[in-house]
């Protein structure tokens, strides 16, 4: 904590090492929630550096009594949310080749590989069907374990307005779940008799 | 027990007492959308954070000292017009008033005094007519109409300078991809 404040007062200096020193560390949780806000290896990558960019000039405007990874998650988000009103990177296709997750070549047991790919496809297409704001509330509270009163500061809020979008977000993924679950269970078993 | 109890439970993350946990496995066998709500949690508390490709800080250094070679670029190009238009309009000046000063510097005092007395007496006459327009306004237009059109021209500015600011930052923006 006192590392990261040292670094934030060493780049309002101007250091340059020390905001490079600041992106390696929050360059996970950045990535994380532009990842999972946009579903896209490539557009994440972009957002993640015109976020740091963005806090690069913006440097000035951050006050220290606040988090500063929950500054930056905040930067983000907006920037996310922007880029998905902008260009509608509402939808994941897995056929697109040139923007498909590279797999993970390190992996040594293909099964549990595939078993994560999986995974990840399941939370995009869940994530997706959530109104921008609402996936970015929902990317904070699960993945970032951000309080609903930094996710309110994070974007632009009030706190009952967080808990009801949370609670919206939630209610509906289940709903999605809930079909998704009927549906699967329907397909693998067309011809059984409903009392089986 | 009805359903909604248990529904909100779960959305609330209430913490539960032993009794109610029973009651709601119990439920959670039945329902399966309180179901659903569960296995989403699960889910998503689960997921893991995705990592971005290695050499991401490169990069981003990469970009950062790209930036402001650019940033650098436009400010001495900058710099380098308004200093070569100075020039050409000082080289101007200088040539006609060095060619008067040889011809003879006597029409050349005479001249520049004429331009100068020329120039105040021209201020001074807009200056009057220009309080005398002021005063005959301030009579007609209430004073919460010229309140609206001074803040409606210091809006106008302000949104000037932050479109200006924009379109800079969009055009570096799009230079450096």
């Amino acid at each position: 904590m006192d590392n990261e404040l040292a670094c934030i007062r060493q780049a309002l200096d101007g250091s340059d090492e020390a905001f490079t020193l600041l992106v390696e560390n929050y360059q996970k949780p950045v990535y994380n929630l532009c990842y999972r806000m946009l579903a896209n290896p490539d557009a994440a990558e972009d957002a993640s550096q015109e976020t740091f960019f963005k806090a690069y000039r913006n440097l000035h405007r951050y006050d220290m009594k606040r988090s500063f990874p929950t500054w930056l998650l905040s930067i983000a988000a907006h920037h996310c949310i922007d880029q998905l009103r902008r260009n509608k990177y509402t939808s994941f296709s897995m056929d697109d080749e040139e923007h498909a997750e590279l797999p993970d070549f390190s992996a040594v047991d293909p099964e549990k590989e595939a078993v994560r790919r999986q995974g990840q496809d399941q939370i995009h297409d869940l994530l997706e069907q959530l109104d921008s704001t609402d996936r970015a509330a929902v990317i904070m509270r699960y993945w970032h374990d951000c309080s609903e009163v930094e996710i309110a500061q994070a974007l632009s809020l009030t706190v009952p307005a967080v808990k009801s979008r949370l609670h919206r977000a939630r209610r509906s993924l289940a709903s999605l779940w809930e079909k998704e679950n009927a549906h699967e269970n329907l397909e693998r078993s067309p011809y059984e008799s409903p009392a089986f | 027990m009805n359903h909604q109890p248990f529904e909100d439970w779960l959305i609330e993350d209430q913490k539960l007492t032993p009794r109610q946990s029973r009651d709601l496995k119990e439920h959670l066998k039945d329902c399966p959308y309180c179901s659903a709500l569960v296995s989403v949690d699960q889910v998503l508390k689960n997921a893991s954070m995705a990592s971005p490709l290695q050499g991401f800080t490169d990069r981003f250094r990469i970009k950062l000292a790209k930036e402001k070679n650019l940033q650098r670029e436009q400010l001495l190009w900058g710099l380098g017009s308004f200093g070569l238009v100075a020039l050409i309009l000082v080289g101007y000046f200088a040539y006609q008033f060095l060619t008067n000063w040889l011809v003879s510097p006597v029409d050349v005092f005479v001249n520049l005094i004429t331009w100068l007395t020329g120039i105040s007496v021209t201020l001074k006459t807009y200056g009057s007519v220009g309080l005398v327009l002021i005063n005959i306004a301030l009579g007609i237009i209430p004073l919460p109409i010229w309140l609206g059109f001074f803040i409606g021209g210091f809006l106008l500015v302000l949104a000037w300078v932050a479109t200006l600011r924009k379109l800079s930052y969009s055009v570096i923006a799009r230079r450096l991809t």
